[in-house]
């Protein structure tokens, strides 16, 4: 991560013409850096111009770490979920975090847009403290990390486009139309487009099936084109044909908008196929991360008996 | 003399128990008092949430309405009815509009809407706020870049605070006209003249007492239906046992309340 030489006015609200400006300068700044950083990766993110690797001045090339946990320490009570935990997100990789039930795995995604606070240590996005974020600073950090609950957590009085155009609708002045027009393009790229599933705009979250809701909810994430995308257990609850289809999506997003993503899973299919590196959460903090095959190839008991599925 | 350690077991658990229930307590006002700091501070921030508060005032004012209504009627045509039995006995059964009067607007109707309407709307709110926290919505909100408190809790406040007044405004009239059937039909009392009476007795600051304790009590409604919502633990069970303690906190809040703002307005009024 480096300081531009050019200052950049934080992540561009989303009007067209400074989407347009936006994505001008993502090219010229990706030009400059001989593309280290990474330029906008498809047609898709061209089209909405949103800034990957530049936040506040401040940018981060494709593989450089763009958030950082630092010596974490986070309890519920008694309860110790991390204890002097440390662990380094790189930017454009897929990185899936893997451990036993109620480890606090989704704290971490609480951690990273300030959600949670941690009792002591620093997380750190583009080098800068979460933890000591303001509320504007927060609904900053949240239009560019975006979260899929694990539930989906759609609003249950919204119908599925007003769920989809909720961040915009508050953070940004889009006219009905063109909310619209992006809840069509959010949903179109999770499958669910309206050509596909007529009459799915003004339906209710209740009356779809649960694959369909996470879906929902992964196009909901992605409607402010997000940096990075935290996915809290994406395939649970969900038949192998539903895993496989919502793994796809989450490789298929990554692809075509570029995006960070962070997946908490014990779905060991899913982490396999959508990671490109793996973190084990075990003791309270990640003493396992390493590339997919590396990990694979790990012969610690530890690793192996979870991921073999041991009980012993 | 020997002490028998038992007891003094017994005593020191009583006594335990005793400071972590007021400690409890301490704890749920203070959660209660951030949360309007903090409802009180960022809700009047622009967009003022209008529609939010419009919606919510006509979900909690309309949908309260019929019960505010049969509360209101039974309450004036029973108390009508006691003090009528009460005045017949002396002869004075003319009086019935003058005593009832007080007692419906300053204190009955107020307080008896703030109990029921109160609960209804405060566990309404618990339900749904409690079910959106359960299923993470209230976190998804946060995740999304909006502030919860401006968006959930600011609207309920506000429009309870609205809703009750009305309603109470409406339930003192209802009021009278139980009142005003019982004077009538059981007493030989004509109904103007019961009307007559009873506007006569009450002055302007018998209004504003009404209207501020509605005012008062729907605010507390708001605010307790929405903390116990925000502070739901985990899973469909804890939903309920939030809800059930809303109608014990509100009822309480309510009374206590109610005691403090007639000892401030007895000199008064």
């Amino acid at each position: 991560m480096s300081d531009a030489n050019h200052s950049t006015p934080g992540p561009a609200p989303l009007d067209p013409g400074r989407i347009a400006d936006a994505a001008r300068s993502q090219t010229a700044a990706a030009l400059a850096r001989g593309a280290a950083a990474l330029p906008s990766s498809s047609g898709v993110r061209r089209a909405l111009g949103t800034t990957i690797g530049e936040f506040h001045g401040k940018t981060c090339a494709r593989g450089e770490t763009l958030i950082q946990f630092e010596n974490i320490h986070k309890a519920f009570g008694d309860n110790v979920i991390y204890r002097d935990m440390n662990l380094d997100i790189r930017l454009g990789e897929t990185l899936t975090i893997i451990g036993g039930s109620g480890e606090g795995k989704s704290v971490c995604l609480k951690l990273m847009i300030g959600l949670l606070r941690a009792e002591a240590g620093r997380v750190l996005y583009y080098g800068e403290d979460v933890g000591e974020m303001n509320a504007e600073q927060l609904r900053e950090i949240r239009m560019r990390v975006s979260m899929v609950f694990q539930g989906g957590a759609l609003f249950d009085s919204m119908t599925i486009v007003q769920n989809v155009g909720y961040a915009l609708r508050e953070h940004t002045d889009m006219g009905d139309e063109e909310i619209e027009a992006r809840a069509v393009e959010s949903l179109t790229l999770v499958g669910l487009g309206p050509a596909d599933h007529p009459g799915i705009m003004e339906q209710i979250p209740a009356a779809l099936s649960v694959g369909m809701r996470k879906r929902v909810a992964l196009a909901r994430s992605i409607a402010q084109r997000p940096e990075v995308i935290l996915y809290d257990e994406p395939t649970t609850g969900l038949d192998p044909s539903n895993c496989n289809r919502i793994a796809r999506m989450i490789r298929k997003l990554q692809r075509e908008l570029g995006v960070t993503s962070i997946v908490v899973t014990h779905d060991m299919t899913t982490a396999w196929y959508v990671a490109d590196r793996v973190a084990m959460l075990y003791d309270k903090s990640f003493p396992f991360v390493d590339e997919v095959e590396a990990f694979r190839a790990i012969d610690d008991p530890r690793v192996r008996n979870f991921i073999e599925g041991r009980t012993g | 003399m020997s002490e028998n350690p038992t007891l003094r077991g017994a005593l020191r658990e009583s006594i335990a128990n005793l400071g972590e229930t007021i400690t409890s307590g301490v704890r749920w006002c203070g959660g209660m008092a951030v949360m309007l700091g903090q409802a009180l501070r960022r809700g009047p921030r622009r967009p003022l949430g209008l529609f939010d508060i419009s919606y919510q005032t006509l979900q909690l004012g309309i949908r309260s309405i019929p019960l505010a209504t049969m509360m209101s009627l039974f309450v004036g045509m029973i108390l009508a009815w006691q003090f009528g039995e009460a005045l017949a006995d002396f002869g004075a059964k003319n009086s019935i509009g003058y005593v009832t009067a007080l007692s419906l607007v300053r204190e009955l109707v107020p307080t008896l809407l703030a109990v029921t309407v109160g609960t209804k709307m405060a566990t309404g709110m618990t339900a749904e706020l409690g079910s959106m926290k359960v299923t993470e919505q209230i976190d998804a909100i946060s995740a999304l870049g909006a502030d919860p408190i401006k968006k959930l809790v600011w609207p309920r406040l506000v429009a309870a605070s609205i809703a009750m007044p009305l309603l109470v405004a409406w339930g003192n009239v209802i009021a009278m006209l139980g009142g005003m059937l019982i004077s009538d039909t059981v007493f030989d009392v004509p109904a103007g003249y019961f009307y007559a009476t009873y506007i006569d007795e009450l002055e302007p600051m018998h209004y504003i007492m009404s209207q501020t304790k509605a005012l008062v009590f729907g605010g507390l409604a708001g605010l307790v239906g929405c903390y116990q919502g925000f502070s739901t633990k985990f899973g469909t069970e804890a939903v309920g046992l939030s809800t059930t303690e809303t109608v014990i906190a509100v009822s309480v809040s309510v009374l206590l309340a109610d005691f403090a703002l007639t000892t401030l307005f007895m000199p008064i009024g």
